[in-house]
């Protein structure tokens, strides 16, 4: 413990740095404020899109498959299920100790170990570098495309606004870093290192709301989804011809009754001559 | 005194140039956006001779239209109203030579149709029947017939009335059946015997109404966007002149 | 940004900063550092030359033929959007925005000589075209930016009024009118939330509350050049297909939009932010820097106003920023969260939407309410009525502003259910609002009234929320609303409450600061002549159009029935009137501000802290800061709680707040 120093002042405003920190960290809870309003809108898509199961469309397809079906010949794409839950908690871990570790950097240089403010900045920063690798390894091995349903776009969201979160905070510790070791920030002038572990747990808690939601609310409990923005109910019963007055079939060209979606989808890959329509 | 009085007339200058400037920015630009979404002339039906109905011996006309998958050195495309468009559109189905169709009053009028583009299942089969003609058909390559298969329709044309309480009620709506995707085609990629389809109808008293594709051809945008929002593609306006 | 009031060191280790002698971080070059080197110009540059190699880059790694999963071309949406990303960017970089954050990650920590060059000390005109941090010149910036902004919003307006003169008119094709209707829609939006809370809200709430500037100087400038940036991406969208979807954009019509429909979403998305440090800033100078002695119960309503604005925006905003990045995703990233072909639903968008939209609404009549208030008192030379009601209308807006929205959604089919609890919460916030407009009336109950321009808008502003305070009573009303949903009715209303009480309220704050913002008056001829053309315009364009809605016509269509003729081509006589009243306003505006008579420091003769400073007001404020000793409107007729207050605060005395009584 070093001895108690005299008041250190804002070289700008001229005002003691303990007021600056206490507007600092009050302004940081407000900006944690707006940041929570974000990710709970992220969290009413997932569970309101969870709870409804539009036109059963909540699940990857593939998760729709008997195990049977899942054996034959399915294309690759159409084979996405839910993602697995583990990762989700092992990026929380990480993000947790990364946390953890900046607590502990903060309270040492509170208390006067500025290597311990520095050991534990850095380590912070390994932990949260590797807990964004991570995260970006399970992005890209989703078993399921942003396209594959509700489910899949509202997990590869929370993703990628765990990226964000993960990228603020790797731009704060890499100043941590920076300014602990230059002895910018130490006994006297800690409050960056306090706003910085305080902004770390909410983007700790947002990674837990996450896993919370990607682990308890993967099923959606609604086994009679409305349908509806689907087109099959026409489509199936609308394969009668006109008995007009002569119909001609030789003159009609023939193209199987096929759904809207699909045609379309044949029509692109098959012929490149007029199909525009 | 004499300061006062310039003062009082600067400042009344101050508004007058105020005032002028501001109208004639609301004026030039409302100028160059209405001439640059301008729409080309309108096909007007030609008289053909009269024919007779259960409303007696009417005036008869014609006119022709063409419906392209989309443009070519042969059929250039119809003019955007803004650049993106020529963009977005490029590759995109339209009727020609203009969307903006005028006939006359209590008249007989036939509409040839030349129907250059493939398709597929229409969302709503209704769409696949023949609406609003004189004897409720169609001719289509000569032969007559009242609807035709619903997964087998290219565009239709379909006449909506306005909710005006003034004019007459106006509703017609014909599908154009489609090209088979293996048709064969001629340098442009139009099939060489494209689909014709001929509809003949009644007018009412003047009115002015609008017309679209009711099969949702526009491949952008979840299918009704780009071109099915467009005059000049897969919309226009259909007058009735007395 | 603060500064000293004798000579600074200009580097070392020390400098004199308000008396007092602090010790200062290294001085790395001179003060100021790139900062002297970055400007608008700058700025426009770096933005234009970013946008068009993000597009160059992007248009080349896109294949020509690629196309999303509905369908539409690749090219054109990702080479847009590139831009406007590329634009926001590098615009923000020219600007200098991102030199703060770059210096403290490198430990180079801002001095005080960088920290008052960076306010714009002895810049001259040159410190309003920079990334300037003092508040005066932010609040200058954001008054010019906005009259811009509504400028955008009011051509439009007039090209509206244009084609809807009578039916058929076709002046424009219908593509390009949907286009300029959701642009106006969301231009005025964006304009009247930060009308009142960006020029009043940093020029004059620091000096009100005794502060010497915001507390957050940098995230002041960086609010409102995020604004600017933000701007240019919604008038770029109008050369791209435009927003054809109302300013509500929803779902399935946005995700048929064309590629304008990105200029509207990265709008929002950069508006959220930049309406977040803003609310945040403001929010914290309220709450830590108030003067010595001014109490909550001696804080101005105008002050509360903005407090509460921000906390609105602070926690709404977010929610129409994520509809928007959702949308985004859609959009760019074949996401399905609004297509409920593949799970997705347009309900979820239309509730995150309104989420914000309806505190939003409030996000901008609150302050212009309570600039009203903060008006009154001086010119009726009385206490305003019950400043506690007025206190309690304010926290009662911001406790039911977030338990309102799906009174929006009543006739979506979207929880029918739940349509008469927000009938029920959305009448009760009649009761809050209502407390504000009591308490305008009450003050003006048997005073002496000093009829001055300002004091004008407020008439006008009462007139106009009264009208449009009852006709939203019949549309928060389910049965109701089964009939008026969806008609001219409803676009009445809004314009009567956004436009008749905001923008009116936004006026009259606007003639009320301007000796202090400009050092001149607001001439007054001019100014009235202008008020009361635009307002009798704006009662014969939106008067007549109550009737069209009553009548039946829908909104947002180009052509309708012929019965609705007459009272639409009233309602085009009066927007043109309302666009000359507003032209003469602004020649007044401009002609004041370049040679109009010089104020003194304080016209009015008001006690808030504001106009104890000199005019123009000096770099710092106040040369000692001042401590209040009394509540804020105690003129002439005493107030009757100051005595039950004095017996609470009796160790203050009460022999002034400051200045003269």
């Amino acid at each position: 413990m070093s001895t108690q120093a005299p008041e250190v002042l804002s070289p700008t405003t001229g005002e003691s740095m303990a007021t600056v920190g206490r507007r600092n960290t009050l302004a940081l809870w407000l900006l944690i404020v707006a940041d929570a309003a974000g990710t709970i809108a992220l969290l009413i898509s997932y569970t309101y899109l969870w709870s409804l199961n539009v036109n059963g469309g909540w699940a990857p397809p593939g998760a729709k498959l008997t195990a049977v079906e899942t054996n034959n010949d399915i294309p690759k794409h159409m084979q996405g299920s839910f993602a697995p839950e583990w990762p989700f908690w092992a990026i929380l871990g990480i993000v947790i100790l990364s946390t953890a570790a900046m607590w502990w950097a903060y309270r040492s240089g509170k208390a006067g170990f500025q290597t311990a403010l520095v050991t534990g900045s850095v380590l912070s920063l390994l932990l949260m570098l590797a807990a964004l690798i991570g995260q970006w390894v399970q992005i890209s091995t989703f078993p399921f495309g942003p396209s594959d349903g509700a489910y899949a776009s509202a997990v590869i969201v929370l993703c990628a606004s765990n990226i964000f979160h993960m990228l603020i905070v790797i731009f704060l510790l890499t100043g941590m870093v920076n300014r602990s070791r230059r002895g910018l920030i130490n006994q006297q002038n800690h409050y960056q290192a306090q706003a910085t572990t305080y902004y770390m747990t909410w983007v700790s808690i947002s990674v837990l709301l996450g896993a919370l939601v990607t682990t308890f609310f993967v099923v959606s409990p609604n086994t009679d989804p409305a349908v509806f923005g689907s087109f099959k109910q026409m489509s199936s019963s609308s394969a009668e011809v006109s008995p007009a007055p002569s119909s001609s079939p030789s003159a009609t060209p023939s193209a199987s009754p096929s759904d809207k979606a699909s045609g379309k989808a044949s029509d692109k890959a098959a012929s490149p001559s007029p199909s525009a329509s | 005194m004499r300061r006062l009085e310039w003062g009082a007339m600067k400042r009344f200058l101050a508004t007058v140039v105020a005032v002028v400037l501001g109208v004639a920015v609301v004026a030039g630009i409302g100028v160059f956006s209405s001439v640059n979404g301008a729409e080309p002339d309108a096909i007007v039906a030609k008289k053909v001779g009269t024919k007779s109905t259960p409303q007696g011996e009417l005036p008869h006309y014609e006119l022709h239209m063409d419906v392209y998958p989309n443009s070519s050195a042969a059929v250039p495309p119809p003019r955007a109203d803004s650049p993106i468009n020529n963009v977005l559109l490029s590759g995109q189905p339209f009727y020609g030579p203009s969307t903006s169709i005028e006939v006359p009053a209590n008249s007989v009028v036939t509409i040839h149709f030349t129907q250059y583009d493939s398709g597929g299942q229409i969302y709503n089969p209704y769409f696949a029947k023949v609406h609003g003609t004189m004897d409720g058909t169609m001719t289509w390559n000569g032969k007559k017939v009242t609807e035709i298969k619903s997964n087998e329709v290219g565009h239709t044309f379909t006449v909506h009335q306005y909710p005006e309480a003034t004019q007459p009620d106006f509703f017609l709506s014909v599908p154009l059946p489609m090209n088979a995707g293996n048709a064969k085609t001629d340098s442009n990629g139009y099939p060489v015997d494209p689909q014709k389809v001929s509809i003949t109808f009644i007018t009412g008293d003047a009115g002015t109404y609008v017309w679209n594709c009711e099969y949702p051809c526009g491949d952008m945008y979840q299918e009704f966007g780009g071109p099915m929002q467009q005059r000049g593609w897969m919309a226009g306006t259909f007058e009735v002149v007395a | 940004m603060t500064t000293d009031v004798t000579a600074s060191a200009p580097t070392g280790a020390s400098a004199i900063v308000f008396g007092a002698e602090v010790a200062q971080p290294p001085q790395h070059g001179k003060p100021g550092g790139i900062m002297r080197h970055l400007n608008f110009g700058t700025g426009l540059l770096t933005g234009i030359v970013m946008a068009a190699v993000a597009g160059w880059v992007t248009a080349a790694l896109t294949p020509t033929s690629a196309s999303n999963a509905t369908f539409a071309p690749d090219e054109p949406e990702y080479v847009y959007l590139a831009v406007l990303i590329g634009w926001v960017i590098g615009f923000m970089l020219g600007m200098g925005a991102f030199v703060g954050p770059i210096r403290w990650l490198l430990g180079r920590d801002i001095t005080h000589a960088d920290a008052e060059y960076m306010a714009g000390k002895d810049l001259g005109v040159r410190r309003y075209f920079k990334f300037t941090t003092d508040h005066k010149v932010v609040g200058i910036q954001y008054l010019v930016v906005v009259m811009v902004i509504l400028g955008f919003g009011g051509i439009l307006a007039m090209l509206i009024r244009t084609e809807l003169g009578v039916t058929w008119a076709e002046v424009f094709s219908p593509t390009f009118y949907n286009s300029i209707i959701g642009t106006h829609g969301i231009a005025m939006i964006i304009g009247m939330i930060v009308v009142m809370s960006g020029p009043v809200g940093n020029f004059i709430v620091p000096m009100m509350i005794g502060a010497r500037d915001m507390a957050f100087p940098r995230l002041n400038a960086l609010s409102l050049w995020l604004l600017v940036a933000a701007v240019v991406c919604l008038v770029s969208s109008m050369f791209v297909g435009g927003i054809q979807d109302g300013w509500s954009v929803y779902y399935p019509l946005a995700a048929q939009a064309p590629p304008g429909m990105l200029g509207y979403q990265l709008t929002i998305i950069v508006f959220a932010v930049s309406t977040a440090i803003a609310s945040v800033n403001l929010m914290t100078t309220i709450l830590t820097m108030r003067a010595k002695g001014m109490t909550w119960s001696r804080t101005p309503i105008l002050v509360y106003g903005t407090f509460a604005a921000s906390l609105m925006g602070l926690y709404a905003f977010p929610f129409f920023q994520y509809s928007q990045i959702l949308g985004l995703t859609d959009r760019i990233w074949n996401t399905v969260f609004f297509n409920p072909v593949e799970g997705g639903s347009v309900w979820l968008y239309e509730n995150l939407f309104w989420l914000l939209g309806h505190p939003e609404v409030y996000v901008i009549l609150i302050p212009s309410m309570a600039v009203a208030l903060e008006i009154m008192p001086v010119f009726l030379r009385r206490p305003l009525f019950s400043f506690n009601f007025a206190v309690a209308g304010i926290v009662g807006v911001v406790a039911l502003s977030g338990l309102v929205w799906a009174h929006h959604m009543y006739m979506t089919g979207w929880a029918p259910a739940v349509n008469y609890p927000f009938m029920l919460s959305t009448e009760m916030i009649s009761i809050p609002v209502g407390f504000l407009v009591l308490v305008a009336i009450g003050t003006f109950w048997r005073s002496t009234v000093w009829t001055r321009l300002p004091l004008m808008a407020i008439y006008a502003v009462v007139f106009n929320k009264m009208i449009g305070g009852v006709t939203g009573v019949y549309l928060s009303d389910v049965p109701a609303d089964q009939y008026f949903h969806g008609s001219m009715f409803v676009v009445a209303h809004f314009h009567y409450m956004l436009m008749g009480a905001g923008l009116f309220g936004a006026m009259g704050g606007i003639a009320f600061f301007f000796p202090k913002m400009t050092g001149r008056i607001l001439d007054e001829r001019l100014g009235s002549i202008g008020l009361w053309t635009a307002f009798a315009g704006f009662q014969i364009t939106f008067g007549s159009m109550f009737v069209a809605g009553l009548q039946g016509q829908p909104r947002r269509v180009l052509q309708f029935d012929d019965m609705f003729n007459i009272s639409n081509w009233i309602s085009t006589i009066g927007a043109y009137v309302i666009g000359l009243g507003m032209l003469i306003f602004l020649a007044a505006i401009v002609h004041s501000w370049r040679s109009g008579e010089i104020a003194s420091s304080n016209p009015w003769g008001s006690k808030s802290l504001e106009w104890q400073t000199p005019t123009p007001v000096p770099l710092e404020n106040f040369a000692v800061l001042p401590v209040v000793t009394e509540r804020p409107y105690n003129y002439g007729v005493p107030d009757p709680y100051e005595a039950e207050m004095d017996k609470k605060d009796g160790d203050l005395t009460t022999v002034g707040q400051v200045g003269p009584r």
